[in-house]
């Protein structure tokens, strides 16, 4: 047993999937060139007054409801203070006495409950890039007021694996029900983890620690391990961790004590006099109850309910564009082992290959289940259904245009595959002593007899008819 | 055609009939402003005010009726209209363009006002004289040697010296009322929510309206009709209709219910223009208003709960002037510079001074026996005044402590600077409705206004009483 406990809370902050930003009708877009989504509003110009975005606060409940949380039916915003460049007003506009959620929990394969003391909204800030060239900071207030999803947790966890499940399913659960797309790469999804070693079977916690700025999984473990090092260090030569925050550098792979007037500023919370306090009745919150999505957790029992291996269903949930597209095969064929075959060996190939976004804009739902639907139902050979996922793919055109225009329909008889063998062994005559000497020469044979048959052959029947002949 | 004194409503028709042209009343303005520059009302005047008024003369001859056809006005400096600089009397701001129209400039462009230029204020409406303008003092309309009173003195003076025919002001604590007492014009703060804000720099959110200055009621009441109303732009407006107020003006004042203020008469007693107020009240009563004595008892704790609410709202609003996405900018070294330099040197010193009271009433240390108590008598207060509501039509109260004072007489002491808004900062805090109009003048011989207060939404109340006072023709005499 080790010597000290280690006590993790964890704040995470997730870019809400709205069309526009939290304050203003700005698009709500990545990517877009810098300093175009802005308006007086986000850009923190004098006499601009921000109206609140009801579809964010809609997002946040929803999240709320998911997480097990009560909802606030009053709800304020609050400013809090400090000075940045890519703070457009002077202040963040964020929730502090009465967030729209709070309480709730996530609970681990475990059994162990991990408790949120709140879910809430607040605006994003816009995104400084320092620009080597010109030798300038710049600021693209294209970012400055995104609606932020914050959830925290309460210091329940007390290892990086329970750290890592929780911010998992979390990411899992806001992904399923379209809250956030939470993609990593594009910071959607950032972290600040509260951290403390005890002498393990003490009550009493340590001191405190904050880091800041983790915006990957690999750097909050690499984050959560360094600290958990360094204050059991410290502990060990008998001295106090400090209560303190300090900033997760990537580059290094340390934590760094912030600047001391960072800590301790005082950010002046107060009531914003220009947003409405928020009121929602126990109506407003069951529609948007009922308007939730299938949540992660259902979906994981309807797969179940499927039968699949926990292989399959795992592949599905893995990412939320697969799991609906195949809900969406689904509806056209009831084949869930055969989709999940066909998408993970065939299209995901063929996907990554084209470079497009979605499985939707390769090949259409339906086109993939009749695809299915004629393998299963001996109408095309294996090889032939592979050949149409990828002419469509290529073309576009349908399943059944091609079908038609590629002349697949239907099995090779015996007869046709053995004059095939025939006149192939007339055109190629040594590959009867080529067989003889290395019998793996039978592929190469097969596919000949592919090709001479537009793939109509049955491979196996293929193979079985070259040995007879060649005996 | 005679345009001395001539009114808005007035010279609208004559626009209209063709008696006038808008180019003709704009460069009559615009030489008023040239003979009253020393006053310093007029911080620029836009170079395209003519060619805008030949616009609108072209519209008006093809057929258009225009609500303000041709109507050259003023705006004070914290009112965005775009592509002109709008300082807010500040150097931070200095060059600083509007990149977007108010609400309230769209609907007075819409209309086919011609707005001449900006009128002087108190850095970011930051005081109750005109004297902390960057750009110098306004000097009183009637008196060089006295202040114009503040936040809005410019335009007060702009409108008491006819340099446009109406003027824009904006009123926190009393900045379109007190002024317009100090310079004998009609100045009205309406409900808050009532006009929307939407590029009215905020100075405290959450009391901050954008009022009107005239010469005369009626025409206050007209141009009321047309800005008010709800704006999506501003969440806090109102989608309570607009009544036409002009209207609702009818001459007569029979039967409405006036109530006086206990802990307001004991003050006004102290007064030299006791007098002229009393006889305000004994003229209404006469023509058949009944009085009623209420009390406020809390009247006294306003005025401090008011600069606290102010003090913090105002010290957040003016956060975002940084230097770093406009404005001017000092230092080039660090981020800390820059911020350090631009609001030390760019901002004045009673702006500073509110922005660390602001900063220091929300420190987490002292936000609880400031800015939270401060709250608790607001709510305290506006119970009390919904109280007098119930029973009464309008409150009186002077406008003013006393007739416009002496420039640099209180610039030392920022308290008594404050204790000047005693009577005005009431309506803010409650958000009710409230007029000043000329009653008189005081020894002196400078004006005196009465204050008017109405309940929320009752513009027309306020409007109704302010012109039945003002029609009793000796009241300059």
């Amino acid at each position: 047993m080790s010597k000290y406990e280690t006590v993790i809370g964890i704040e995470v902050h997730v870019n809400l999937a709205t069309k526009t930003k939290t304050f203003c009708s700005c698009q709500n877009e990545y990517g877009a060139t810098p300093n175009t989504n802005v308006c007086p509003v986000c850009m923190g110009l004098t006499g601009s007054i921000p109206s609140l975005n009801r579809k964010a606060v809609e997002e946040v409940i929803k999240a709320g409801l998911l997480l097990g949380c009560d909802i606030n039916n009053m709800s304020t915003f609050e400013r809090k203070h400090f000075f940045s460049p890519d703070q457009s007003k002077g202040y963040q506009i964020t929730q502090l006495t009465s967030p729209l959620c709070y309480w709730g929990k996530i609970t681990l394969d475990s059994g162990k409950d991990i408790r949120l003391s709140r879910v809430q909204l607040e605006e994003d800030s816009a995104k400084i890039i320092y620009d080597d060239k010109l030798g300038k900071s710049l600021i693209d207030y294209n970012r400055s007021g995104l609606p932020i999803l914050e959830i925290v947790s309460r210091p329940d966890m007390s290892s990086v694996e329970e750290v890592f499940e929780f911010v998992d399913k979390l990411r899992d659960i806001l992904v399923f029900a379209d809250i956030s797309r939470c993609r990593m790469e594009l910071g959607e999804m950032r972290f600040d983890v509260n951290i403390s070693l005890r002498s393990s079977g003490s009550k009493k916690d340590g001191a405190r620690v904050e880091l800041k700025n983790i915006t990957s999984f690999k750097s909050l473990a690499l984050a959560v391990d360094y600290e958990e090092r360094r204050q059991s260090e410290i502990l060990d030569s008998g001295k106090v961790v400090d209560m303190e925050t300090r900033l997760w550098d990537e580059g290094s792979a340390k934590t760094y004590p912030m600047r001391v007037k960072e800590k301790e500023s005082d950010y002046r919370h107060f009531p914003d006099a220009d947003i409405l306090t928020l009121k929602l009745t126990e109506r407003d919150i069951s529609i948007l109850r009922d308007s939730i999505p299938e949540s992660w957790e259902d979906r994981l029992k309807r797969y179940a309910k499927l039968r699949l291996g926990t292989d399959d269903i795992s592949f599905l949930m893995s990412d939320k564009m697969i799991a609906d597209y195949f809900d969406e095969v689904m509806s056209f064929t009831k084949q869930p082992k055969e989709i999940i075959k066909w998408i993970r060996i065939e299209l995901l190939r063929l996907y990554r290959a084209s470079g497009k976004s979605g499985f939707e804009n390769i090949i259409s739902a339906e086109n993939l289940a009749e695809i299915i639907d004629l393998y299963i139902n001996n109408e095309i050979t294996r090889f032939n259904a592979k050949t149409l996922l990828e002419k469509i793919v290529e073309s576009g055109k349908s399943a059944m245009y091609l079908l038609k225009e590629l002349d697949i329909y239907g099995f090779a008889s015996d007869e046709e595959i053995t004059e095939a063998i025939d006149s192939i062994i007339e055109m190629i005559p040594h590959i009867v002593d080529d067989y003889k000497s290395s019998p793996e020469v039978i592929n190469y044979f097969v596919g000949e007899i592919m090709r001479a048959t537009r793939g109509r052959a049955d491979a196996d029947r293929a193979k079985v008819l070259i040995e007879k002949k060649l005996k | 055609m005679e345009m001395n004194g001539i009114g808005v409503i007035e010279l609208r028709d004559e626009i209209l009939n063709g008696e006038i042209t808008s180019v003709q009343a704009t460069e009559y303005y615009l030489d008023r402003i040239r003979r009253y520059k020393y006053k310093n009302a007029v911080l620029e005047v836009f170079d395209d005010a003519i060619d805008r008024a030949r616009a609108v003369d072209e519209e008006i001859s093809a057929g258009a009726v225009l609500p303000l056809g041709g109507i050259p006005i003023l705006i004070k400096d914290n009112i965005m209209y775009k592509g002109k600089i709008c300082s807010n009397a500040s150097k931070s701001l200095e060059h600083y363009k509007a990149q977007y129209n108010a609400t309230v400039i769209d609907k007075l462009l819409s209309m086919g006002c011609v707005i001449l230029g900006r009128t002087n204020m108190d850095e970011f409406a930051m005081g109750g004289s005109c004297e902390n303008s960057a750009f110098g003092p306004c000097k009183n309309a009637h008196d060089n040697s006295r202040v114009s009173g503040g936040s809005s003195g410019g335009s007060a003076v702009a409108v008491a010296l006819e340099m446009c025919a109406f003027a824009l002001g904006s009123d926190t604590g009393g900045s379109v009322r007190q002024p317009a007492s100090y310079n004998g014009v009609v100045g009205i703060k309406p409900t808050f929510g009532r006009v929307s804000r939407f590029g009215l720099t905020a100075y405290a959110g959450s009391l901050d309206t954008i009022g009107i200055f005239t010469r005369n009621v009626k025409d206050n009441a007209y141009i009321m009709s047309l800005i008010a109303g709800r704006d999506v732009h501003d969440p806090k407006t109102s989608e309570k209709h607009v009544p036409d107020y002009l209207s609702r003006i009818t001459g007569n004042i029979k039967g409405k219910k006036i109530a006086i203020v206990k802990e307001v008469q004991e003050l006004v007693s102290k007064t030299d223009y006791a007098g002229v107020y009393q006889e305000a009240i004994d003229y209404c009563q006469k023509y058949g208003a009944i009085v009623t004595k209420t009390s406020i008892p809390d009247f006294k704790s306003i005025l401090p709960a008011y600069y606290t609410i102010a003090f913090a709202e105002g010290s957040s609003n003016l956060a975002r002037i940084d230097g770093v996405r406009y404005g001017d900018r000092l230092g080039d070294r660090s981020i800390s510079e820059v911020y350090t330099k631009t609001r030390s040197k760019l901002l004045g010193r009673e702006v500073k001074r509110r922005i660390m009271l602001g900063n220091f009433v929300l420190s987490s240390e002292h936000y609880n026996s400031y800015y939270v108590k401060a709250k608790e008598i607001a709510e305290k207060v506006r119970a009390q005044f919904k109280q007098i509501f119930k029973n009464n039509d309008v409150i009186f109260m002077p406008t003013t402590y006393g007739e416009a004072f002496e420039l640099g007489a209180k610039t030392a002491d920022p308290l008594s600077m404050y204790i000047e808004d005693m009577f005005t900062v009431t309506a803010n805090i409650v958000g009710v409705p409230s007029i000043s109009v000329p009653i008189g003048k005081g020894k002196n011989n400078l004006p005196i206004g009465l204050q008017i207060l109405g309940n929320h939404f009752e513009e027309e109340e306020v409007y109704n009483m302010a012109d039945f006072v003002s029609q009793r023709g000796d009241w300059n005499e």
